[in-house]
Order: C-alpha cells, then sequence, then structure tokens
C-alpha cells in the first residue's frame, strides 16, 4: 500500500506540474478492461514503444467503462479507454474529458445471435422476441434497431433485457432470452450452436465504426501536452503494430486474461489502428440521439482533443 | 447451568460462533467430541454436496457448459492456485481488509463508548446511525471510485471500513449501555474512581458485546472487500472472479469463488478461536454455548 | 422523557446534517456532486411518480417477498440448528462457505438457475436475508435458559407445544435482532441483483443513472435506498415493542436485544 501512496504522491506531482519531457520515465497510467479489444495498448508496452518514449505505463485493472470515468475525473488514471456512447454521454454531462486515440473498431468480434436449432432465422422473426444486451441505450441497441427497422420489424414488441456480458452466452443456451448479443470469446465458446441473426450490428454507421476510444482528462492534457503527444504517438504504434499481427495480440491478451490459446487462435479480433474514425463517431452519435439514447448531439470539435 | 441464570446472558451473544459445534444442554465438553463428530461428519456432508452437484451436472439437469461439474471445478482449482497472482489477489483483499477493519476498530469502538455513555447523546445519535447502517455499502462505491480510485488498496479498504464500523459502533454502545447497575453501584460504594471504574467495570462488561460486534464487523468486511475489486476492478480477488468470467472459462469463475469462500471460513474460524480465547472468563462463554 | 420527545431528539442530527448538505453543496460545480437541490428536485420527479411503477415498487416486492422467504426460512433451519447440535456441526462449514461469498458472485448462478426476473432477484434476496436470521435465531434457541426447558417438559408439555410456546418466544430477542440486520443485507442484495441482469428495478436505475452520468438521479436513487431501509427498520422495531414487551430480558436497561 505504501507503494501505491507513493507513486499516487508521484504522479500526482506530475500531473500538477508543466513537463519539461526531460525526466528518465514518466509514469503513466492507463486504465481498462481485461477485453481483447483493449489489447493495443499492451502489444505496444510488449514491444517497447511506451519505453522508448520515456513512459513507464501502467495498465490497470477496471471492470465497467463508466467507473473508468470516474478514475479519470479523479485523476487515479492519466488514461482510460471507454465505449463511444459513454463517453458521448460524460461530454454531454459537461465532465470535462476529450478523446485522444482509438481503442479498438468493430470487425464481427460482437454479433446478434440466437440458437442454430430456434425458429429464429431472420431479422424478421425477432419480431415479439426476448433479447438480451451486455449494456441498454448503447451503440450496440442503436445499431440493431436501426437494421430491425428497416428489416419491418415493430421494435415495440421487442423486449430488451440487461444481461451482464459474460452472462450471455448462458443466458442464450438456457433460454432466459431468445437473441443476445454476443461477444467474443463467447462466439467461439459456442461453436455451432448459435447462429448470427445480425452479424454486423454497427452496420449503420459506418465500415468498421469505432466502439471504444480512449479518453483523457481535459485539463490534464491540456497542462501536459507533450507527455501526451508522446504517449499517442508509442500508442498508436503498438495499435498499427496489433493491426497486422495478430500473434502478437493473443500474446497479448494471454498475459491479462483467462481465455486459453486455442480460444484466442480461432478468435475474431476487434480491429486495431490509429484512425480515430471521426466520421463513424457522428454517424453512431446520430444513431444513438435519432433513439433518444443520447439527449443531445455531440460535435466531433467537442468530442476530440486537439492538442 | 441452572445457577447461572443471567438476565442478560441470552441476549449478549446476538451470534455465536456455530462451526465449533460442542453440546450445551448435555454437559459434554468438548473434549468428549469424538474425531469423526467434530471433522468426519462435516466432512461427509460436505463431500454430498459436492457429489450431488456432480450428479446434477453430469446428467444435464444444471447445464454443464455453464455450470461445470465439481470435478471440473476441482482440476481448475488446483491449476488455479499454483499461480502466484492469485496468491497476490488474495494478499491484496486481505490487506485491505485488514486496513479497513483495523480503521473501523480505532474509529468505531472509542465512538461506540462515548456514544453509549450518556443518554442524551445516545438519543440523539442512534436513529441516525440505525439509518445510515441501513444503506448498502455498495450504494456508496461509485461516490468511492471518484474519490479514491481503483486502482489502489484504499477502495477496498474503505468499502470494508463501510461495512465494519457500524457493528462495531452500535454494539459498543449497547455494551455500555448494557451494564448491570447492580455492579456499577458495587464500585461506586468501593470508592473507585471514574477511570477506575471504567476500565475495571464498564470496559469489561462490554466487552463480549464489542468482541460480537467486531466479529459481525470482519465478517462483513471481509464481503464488502470482494465485492469492492468484484464491482470495481482493481487488485483484489474479486477482480479475478470477473477476469475469469469475462474469459468465458466458467470453471475457473467457480473455482475462485470457492477460493474466495474458503478463505471467509479460515477467517471466520480464526476470529472465533480469537473470541473464545480471550473471553474464555465471561459467563457467556463458560457456559459452553461455544 | 416521552416517547415523543425521544423521537424529537433523534430527529435533531438528521435535519443538522441535511441542512449542512443542503448549504455546502449549493454552489457545487462539481458534476458527482449537485447541489442538494437538484437532487431533491430529481427525487421528487422521479418517485413521485414518473418512476415509481416501473422501478420503486417491483424492487419493494422482491425486496419483501426475499425478506419473508429468508426471514422463515432462516428461523426453520436455525431452530434445528439451535436444537441440534449435531446437525449444526454438519451443516456450519457449508453455510459458513456460502456465508462468505459476496451476493455479486453468486448473480450468474442465479441467472442460470432462474432466469431474469422475479424468482432469481427473490431467491438472490431470500438468500442474503437467510445467513443473519440463521445465525441469530441459532443463537437465540441455544442460549434459551434450560429452566425454562425443564420446567415446560415436567409440565408435560408437547415438543411443538415447547417449541412454540417457550423456545421460539424466548428466541425472540435475538431472532428479531438478526431481522434488524437481514433488512440491510437484503436491501443490498436487492441492489445487486438489479444491478446486473435486469431491465428496470431500483439497482438498475441507480447503476443506469450512473453510468449515464445523470448524478442527481444517482443521489436521488441512494436517498430511496435510505429511505425504504430506515422504514423497513421502523417498521420492524414498532413490531419489536409489540411483541416483545413483555420479554423479561428485554425490557428496561438491556437493549441488548438489539444486539445486532
Amino acid at each position: 500500500m505504501k507503494t501505491s501512496w507513493l507513486a499516487g504522491i508521484a504522479f500526482a506531482l506530475l500531473s500538477v506540474s508543466p513537463n519539461s519531457g526531460a525526466s528518465a520515465a514518466d509514469a503513466v497510467v492507463f486504465g481498462t478492461v481485461p477485453i481483447a479489444g483493449t489489447a493495443a495498448a499492451r502489444v505496444g508496452k510488449d514491444a517497447g514503444y511506451f519505453e522508448k518514449a520515456g513512459i513507464g505505463l501502467e495498465i490497470a485493472n477496471a471492470v465497467q467503462f463508466a467507473n473508468i470515468v470516474a478514475d479519470i475525473m479523479a485523476g487515479t488514471y492519466n488514461f482510460g479507454t471507454v465505449s463511444v456512447g459513454t463517453a458521448a454521454q460524460a461530454i454531454i454531462e459537461g465532465l470535462p474529458i476529450k478523446i485522444v486515440a482509438n481503442t479498438y473498431h468493430s470487425a464481427g468480434e460482437q454479433r446478434l445471435m440466437a440458437l442454430s436449432s430456434g425458429p429464429i432465422k431472420t431479422i424478421a422473426d425477432l419480431k415479439g422476441k426476448r433479447i438480451g444486451l451486455g449494456g441498454l441505450n448503447n451503440n450496440f441497441q442503436a445499431g440493431i434497431i436501426a437494421q430491425m427497422k428497416e428489416a419491418g420489424v415493430d421494435t415495440s414488441t421487442v423486449t430488451f433485457t440487461l444481461i451482464s456480458p459474460p452472462d450471455l452466452p448462458a443466458s442464450l443456451r438456457n433460454g432466459v432470452v431468445e437473441a443476445a448479443q454476443i461477444n467474443e470469446p463467447g462466439i467461439v465458446g459456442a461453436g455451432d450452436k448459435f447462429k448470427a441473426v445480425i452479424p454486423e450490428p454497427f452496420k449503420p454507421f459506418g465500415e468498421n465504426p469505432c466502439n471504444n476510444y480512449v479518453i483523457v482528462r481535459t485539463n490534464w492534457a491540456d497542462r501536459n501536452k507533450e507527455l501526451v503527444k508522446r504517449f499517442l504517438t508509442a500508442y498508436n504504434r503498438g495499435a498499427e503494430l496489433a493491426a497486422t499481427d495478430k500473434s502478437l495480440v493473443v500474446k497479448a491478451v494471454m498475459s491479462f486474461s483467462e481465455i486459453p490459446k486455442e480460444t484466442l487462435e480461432k478468435m475474431t479480433m476487434p480491429g486495431f489502428g490509429s484512425d480515430l474514425r471521426k466520421e463513424s463517431f457522428k454517424a453512431t452519435v446520430q444513431g444513438m440521439y435519432d433513439l433518444r439514447f443520447l439527449k443531445r448531439i455531440v460535435t466531433v470539435d467537442e468530442a476530440f482533443w486537439a492538442p | 447451568m441452572g445457577s447461572d441464570v443471567p438476565v442478560h446472558g441470552s441476549s449478549q451473544k446476538a451470534e455465536a460462533p456455530l462451526v465449533t459445534g460442542g453440546t450445551q444442554r448435555i454437559s459434554r465438553s468438548r473434549a468428549g467430541l469424538t474425531w469423526w463428530q467434530r471433522f468426519g461428519e462435516p466432512a461427509l456432508v460436505v463431500l454430498c454436496v459436492i457429489g450431488g452437484w456432480e450428479l446434477l451436472t453430469r446428467t444435464g439437469v444444471l447445464p454443464a457448459q455453464d455450470l461445470p461439474p465439481a470435478t471440473v471445478i476441482g482440476a481448475a482449482f488446483i491449476g488455479d492456485i499454483q499461480q502466484l497472482r492469485v496468491w497476490e489477489a488474495l494478499g491484496a483483499t486481505l490487506a485491505s481488509w485488514a486496513i479497513g477493519l483495523a480503521a473501523s476498530i480505532i474509529v468505531g469502538i472509542p465512538a461506540g463508548l462515548l456514544l453509549g455513555s450518556s443518554r442524551l447523546s445516545y438519543l440523539l445519535f442512534q436513529p441516525s446511525l440505525e439509518f445510515i447502517r441501513t444503506i448498502p455499502s455498495i450504494a456508496a462505491l461509485p461516490l468511492l471510485i471518484l474519490l479514491l480510485g481503483t486502482r489502489g488498496l484504499e477502495l477496498a479498504a474503505a468499502m470494508t471500513f463501510l461495512g465494519a464500523v457500524w457493528p462495531i459502533v452500535i454494539q459498543t454502545m449497547y455494551g455500555v449501555r448494557d451494564l448491570d447497575p447492580t455492579t456499577m453501584d458495587a464500585g461506586r460504594a468501593y470508592g473507585l474512581s471514574r477511570l477506575q471504574l471504567f476500565t475495571r467495570i464498564v470496559l469489561p462488561s462490554a466487552l463480549p458485546y464489542i468482541a460480537t460486534g467486531l466479529r459481525l464487523g470482519a465478517v462483513v468486511g471481509l464481503l464488502l472487500s470482494v465485492a469492492a475489486s468484484l464491482i470495481a476492478g482493481g487488485k483484489g480477488i474479486g477482480f479475478l472472479i470477473v477476469n475469469a468470467s469475462f474469459s468465458g472459462v466458467p470453471e475457473l469463475v467457480y473455482a475462485r469463488i470457492v477460493l474466495t469462500g474458503i478463505m471467509g471460513l479460515g477467517v471466520t474460524l480464526t476470529l472465533v478461536a480469537i473470541e473464545s480465547r480471550l473471553l474464555f472468563w465471561h459467563a457467556s462463554h463458560r457456559r459452553a454455548v461455544t | 422523557m416521552t416517547r415523543l420527545g425521544q423521537a424529537g431528539i433523534g430527529i435533531v442530527v438528521p435535519v443538522v446534517f441535511f441542512s449542512l448538505w443542503w448549504v455546502l453543496s449549493e454552489g457545487s460545480t462539481s458534476p458527482y456532486f449537485p447541489p442538494l437541490r437538484r437532487t431533491l428536485a430529481a427525487f421528487l420527479e422521479i418517485w413521485f411518480f414518473s418512476r415509481f411503477f416501473t422501478d420503486l415498487l417491483p424492487s419493494v416486492g422482491h425486496f419483501l417477498s426475499g425478506l419473508a422467504i429468508g426471514v422463515v426460512a432462516g428461523v426453520v433451519v436455525g431452530t434445528l440448528m439451535g436444537l441440534l447440535p449435531r446437525f449444526s456441526r454438519d451443516v456450519s462449514p457449508m453455510t459458513e462457505f456460502v456465508r462468505a461469498i459476496p451476493t455479486a458472485a453468486l448473480v450468474p448462478l442465479g441467472l442460470i438457475l432462474f432466469g431474469t426476473g422475479f424468482v432469481m432477484e427473490t431467491f438472490l434476496i431470500s438468500l442474503a436475508v437467510f445467513f443473519p436470521i440463521l445465525v441469530s435465531t441459532t443463537a437465540g434457541v441455544r442460549g434459551v435458559d434450560p429452566v425454562y426447558l425443564e420446567v415446560a417438559r415436567s409440565y408435560g408439555l408437547s415438543f411443538a407445544d415447547r417449541l412454540w410456546h417457550v423456545i421460539i418466544p424466548a428466541a425472540a430477542p435475538q431472532i428479531l435482532a438478526g431481522c434488524r440486520v437481514a433488512i440491510a443485507f437484503g436491501l443490498a442484495a436487492t441492489v445487486i441483483a438489479n444491478m446486473v441482469a435486469s431491465g428496470s428495478g431500483l439497482g438498475f436505475f441507480i447503476v443506469d443513472a450512473q453510468t449515464s452520468f445523470r448524478l442527481p438521479d444517482m443521489w436521488a436513487g441512494l436517498i430511496m435506498i435510505g429511505l425504504l431501509g430506515y422504514l423497513a427498520n421502523t417498521a420492524f422495531v414498532l413490531v419489536e415493542h409489540r411483541l416483545l414487551g413483555w420479554h423479561r430480558g428485554w425490557r428496561g436497561a438491556t437493549q441488548a436485544a438489539r444486539a445486532a
């Protein structure tokens, strides 16, 4: 505990004083959830990019994206990964955060699925059914509602139930819901028992829209511009590396997750890259706003950090 | 047994240690129980439960892919306890628990003694304390995350404190209030000073209550320490349970839950043992309720 | 001092506290600590009545059902454990083990066994309520003065009569004390069960407000939980007074009955 106090004091001092960039290694805390989508930072760290940039990166464990925002506000995290909806809502409620990087973008690792042996074969069959979702009023729900409406399904007949993402495969298997959002590794884990009803839930928002962003607290970032830029350089290099080399992603995920190696190799990985995909951000926000999942539109200028 | 009819006796121990068994009405001392009675039979019960689980999952009554059979969980358990990070996580949970508990003792006992000592302060604060104590500590979690962050041990320690301080304060208060007036009068008649009255009569009399409060507080505190890392992340065993869950490996999830249960069991047993050793002199313990 | 006078004194601290909160938070710009004024406005708007039927009533329903089931089960098993030392020895390891597992960790299990909805939530709540009642009932039954039992036996009372008219009443202070603890645990379980597998309910509302950063709503939810707990507690105190006024070990200086 004493060490964490010292570390806390250390980077509290760092975050208050202007950063000269000449110190040996700047301690930076990156808070994230242990899912495959957040592997880019780990890949970059393993490749030594952060070290070379003079940054001592600590990757901290979180469980929920909303709590990551709290940690960013409290200053215990310098950077954190949050879903696009969470980022938008925080900004709408006036929390001083901004987006700096792409955590991951969709590449088929999240799907709306149903039992292969069940009665639901097409989107139209979803009418009147119970759908299990890992989060409510978010981009996933907005995406599938848009596609359901397009297929002529009256969405008022559908019941959306909130179920914690790891429990969704079990809920679908045991008939708690008739269709569910299944994220990897649940897709691999189900084998051929599940069939995708909506294989690309985020299609309405563009080609492989960005689902999750790295955020910072705005005033901290403005005071430490140089550190943030160095971090982003290293981070984006790691993201590009992750995009090209799946084996490194597998290795990174294995270091923080319990997913067995064989599953990881079969899994559909999210997409990594340094492209902020602002167009997809706009489209996602618009789609969520149209369903009143967001109170208002969040503009790109409001949301993205400009050094 | 009949000669000792304490008016306070039955109500002092709101919670009696269960696990060490022992009878009361038939005056058999603890030494009179055979090994089988103390360990063998309970172990058999545990084995039956495990066997039942195995049967239900293997025959498909319970979905085996989501509720793995006991043997599968057992294998995962054995593999898991060889991992360093599991022990580090247990250590983090126990450390934050210890810190939170220590804080709640340091704050709670003096506060309880103070608040219980005068009728006025008792009346002033008791309703508010009872009100706050009903608010689930889990509800404070979002606020605590903002104030303390999830990175270190502080969050789990604060949760432990919030959970443990109430039983300690309230039990201490009752302990001070529940003084046998005769003993106090006798003390005064002997000319004891106020300080002596306090240390020699009030405190020892309140000790069983305080002990109960400590035990309740410790148990609740440990639960909350685990729950803190379960819901908010950080370094504790709760986070490892969530991690296994995110990884889609249910046997590991249950293996770690079993580990948490065993840890809790161990802590309870230790506390019970300490308590009976420290309070062997008190009437309530002499009645072999232990 | 009259009861009214006592109640009057008890109000002082909350009034002072709320006044302080109001004054100190009035100029607050922190998003996480909105002015009490806004929170109270949200409180009134939400619970009277926009969310009353969709979230509050179902949660209260789950809570009361879980409480009822847990209390009955706890008293039954606790009495058994108190009367039969062998049963207690054999079963304690299992009960102490399950007791040490946080409710939140048991939610997935409940989900698989019961799906989402009333049964699952009530199951988790009754489980949370069961353990404190079990422990205090066992202690209460064990602590029954053997003199009473011998007298009852020598009067030729049947076992059922002994149980109902001697043992349970003698253990009643302990049991009721355990009920007070159980209320707190049950309320916590109500919130937790809602948090991760639901679409409505008090716990869901609070977590939803928190994750959408509607902080006044979150605070309004927290206050509501506190209020529910307080009401439940007060109801229990009234029941206690009615049921236990006669109990020798309970009246007077011994508020030891509330020893939990």
